[in-house]
């Protein structure tokens, strides 16, 4: 037993083999949080997030016998809700229009303004992006994905991953920079 | 104000993803919950969509099995058919030829001459008649008898108890043999009128004799067909004669030969043309006709009175049990199977008793669920309460035939049922941020419930052959006494699928 799947984590694993709803409900609680976070930023809204979430613990719950138990879990979660969120992406949303991302040779962010924000918020700035944008950004920057695998996993070239992922930064430096913007028009008024 | 560099910008958001933290949403689990019901085959959609394969198999099965029964009756008719018709050539002995085939063959065409010459004895009291008044009426009858029985074998649909044999005893035909008389060890008949001492002989004795030894000669050649225009043609200039009775038959008896034995179940069509002779010499025809009627149908009335009255069943059923604590919430259909015996005490009225299994699933709410004592310790409450148990039933049901037809019939039934709660599982749901709770979950059997339920159905039933039929039929179980762990006045209903087997006892 590997030590970053506890004692309580394997008997709820245990529980939701037998199918046990009471066990289910446990392990959907504990991972509820960190599933979400994944969930929402690669979705544009949080009724999105909720039905990626739903399906992937869906998954979880009903191929839970093929998780290898020497493994973390929580690894094995976060990699099926993303698959879950590139499933999504792949079914709903073939035809996006990318966004062309405003000129800005040079875009100033106050920090000060930042760190005042809530996660929430920053995580909202990744919603707003386009799809593409949203998924390379989230693949490359928050879970560590390679151009290669991004490329594969969204069936487009290394260069256009790496082109998104350029993009997805102007974009949200652009988003950013809009923020301290208002805060200082609000402050100044 | 500073320039944003692509690595602060990363390390921004990979903090703010990981610190995140959403607050967990009860909404978003029951949404989950209900995607797993549906996955694991608890809703009634599920279910459906899940075992629709196996019910389709059932169908394909049950249909099956009807065509075998009906396919397997026809057989059984057209056996019964050619057993009559064996039977009507006194079990067709004669091993060279195989008249007992040929003459049911004939009778299945609905040959007169095939049916009247087993009876050779009849034709000689026909002969003997002396051209008569008194014994031309029972030969005519004899002959539309005959006709009649042809068309009752022709269309293949009744029983044996209507040959013509059967009829001499039900009224006006005398067809069956004396058997006191011309019979040997076995109890066949014999006929050979060459020892005839009655000194009543005729030319037709002489005739007869000539007959006789010509059908001996047509036997041992297997075959009438071939040969017996010239016999026939013989025959037409028979003038009807008086024979003589039953004891020179007797005298005669010692005399047969294993030869002759063998050939005793000849059957003189030719004779039929002496019949015909005396009929066409008859003035009293046209009041013969009128006893055609009353001939056929007496024997069916009898054979319909003869039919065993079935008074025990026993019916194997299926059912989605659909059950819930105040009649709602029925979202997870269990499975019910029944193993029950019927007795008919008073026609169209059934006593029903039996097993029943089944699966009840159920959800309860706080208030429709009595904490047990050992709760006394938790002060915390579920919101609800998700139920499994293993019930076995006990019914004890009246079922009463509403309106029959010959292969349908509609009924109600109604009883009480005692429950045996042989496995209880209950998982106790809280709501969110609920502490102290020492209960999640809890496993009992409880026993009986006696009389706690009250009975009642609705159903059809067809009959698809004289044994076996099948049924529908909608129940519900009134709760009349709380059952379980926690007590609830638990409410089931369903549909009876069942097949009823009848076995006839005589």
């Amino acid at each position: 037993m590997p030590e970053y799947n506890s004692a309580v984590l394997q008997e709820l694993l245990d529980g939701c083999l037998k199918k046990n709803r009471r066990s289910q409900e446990l392990l959907y609680k504990q991972f509820y949080g960190y599933a979400m976070s994944i969930c929402l930023r690669y979705t544009r809204s949080r009724e999105e997030a909720k039905e990626i979430l739903n399906d992937g613990f869906l998954k979880i719950f009903t191929k839970l016998d093929s998780f290898d138990q020497s493994r973390s879990f929580k690894n094995w979660l976060s990699r099926i809700m993303i698959n879950t969120a590139l499933d999504h992406y792949r079914h709903e949303i073939r035809h996006e229009v990318l966004d062309d991302v405003e000129a800005a040779d040079q875009v100033f962010v106050d920090e000060t303004v930042i760190n005042k924000m809530a996660h929430e918020e920053i995580i909202s700035l990744v919603q707003d992006l386009t799809p593409a944008y949203r998924l390379v950004f989230s693949l490359a920057v928050i879970d560590g994905y390679t151009h290669e695998e991004i490329a594969e996993q969204l069936n487009i070239s290394v260069g256009a991953s790496k082109s998104n992922l350029s993009r997805a930064r102007e974009k949200l430096r652009i988003m950013l920079s809009k923020i301290n913007i208002d805060n200082y028009e609000r402050v100044s008024r | 104000m500073k320039e944003f560099p692509d690595d602060e910008l990363d390390k921004l958001f990979r903090k703010s993803s990981e610190e995140l933290d959403s607050t967990f949403d009860p909404d978003d689990w029951n949404a989950l919950k209900r995607k797993l019901d549906e996955h694991d085959g608890k809703t009634p959609g599920a279910f459906l969509k899940k075992w629709w394969p196996v019910g389709l198999l059932a169908l394909l099965f049950v249909a099956g099995l009807t065509t075998y029964v009906l396919t397997s009756n026809g057989d059984d008719r057209k056996q019964n058919l050619s057993r009559i018709s064996v039977e009507k050539q006194l079990s067709g002995k004669t091993q060279k030829a195989d008249p007992g085939k040929a003459i049911g063959k004939e009778l299945e065409n609905g040959s007169p001459e095939a049916a009247l010459r087993v009876n050779p004895e009849k034709e000689r009291k026909l002969a003997d008649s002396p051209a008569g008044t008194e014994d031309i009426n029972p030969a005519k009858r004899d002959l539309l008898s005959v006709r009649s029985s042809k068309n009752v074998l022709a269309d293949g649909s009744k029983n044996r108890k209507i040959l013509p044999r059967r009829w001499s005893k039900t009224g006006g035909v005398y067809l069956e043999p004396d058997r006191s008389i011309g019979r040997k060890v076995d109890g066949a008949f014999y006929s050979d009128n060459k020892n005839s001492k009655t000194g009543r002989r005729t030319k037709a004795d002489s005739f007869q004799k000539q007959d006789l030894t010509l059908e001996e000669n047509k036997l041992n050649t297997l075959s009438f067909s071939e040969n017996d225009k010239k016999p026939k043609e013989e025959i037409s200039r028979i003038t009807p004669v008086r024979l003589s009775g039953s004891p020179d038959l007797t005298e005669r008896a010692g005399d047969l030969n294993p030869d002759v034995a063998k050939d005793r179940l000849v059957i003189r069509a030719y004779l039929l043309k002496s019949k015909s002779f005396v009929l066409g010499r008859s003035e009293k025809l046209p009041e013969v006709e009128k006893v055609e009627a009353p001939v056929t149908e007496e024997p069916s009335l009898k054979a319909k009175e003869q039919v065993p009255m079935p008074k025990l069943a026993v019916r194997f059923g299926f059912s989605p049990d659909l059950s819930s604590v105040g009649l709602k919430n029925f979202t997870k259909p269990g499975t019910a199977v029944s193993l029950l015996v019927e007795y008919s005490f008073l026609p169209k009225l059934y006593f029903q008793t039996g097993l029943i299994s089944s699966s009840k699933g159920y959800n309860a709410r706080p208030g429709e669920y009595e904490w047990p004592s050992s709760w006394n310790d938790q002060k915390a409450r579920p919101t609800s309460v998700d139920a499994l148990c293993k019930v076995i039933e006990l019914p004890l049901n009246f079922r009463y035939d509403v309106s029959q037809s010959d292969r349908s019939r509609w009924f109600v039934g109604a009883g009480a049922s005692s429950y045996y709660m042989k496995n209880e599982k209950y998982i106790y749901n809280y709501a969110p941020h609920t502490y102290n709770v020492i209960w999640y979950e809890h496993e009992a059997a409880t026993g009986w419930y006696w009389l706690s339920h009250l009975n009642a159905s609705a159903g059809y039933e067809y009959r698809f052959s004289k044994k076996l039929s099948l049924l529908a039929e909608p129940y519900v179980r009134i709760p009349i006494k709380k059952v379980g762990y926690g007590k609830v006045n638990l409410f089931s209903t369903g549909v009876w699928f069942s097949i009823r087997y009848t076995p006839v006892f005589k």
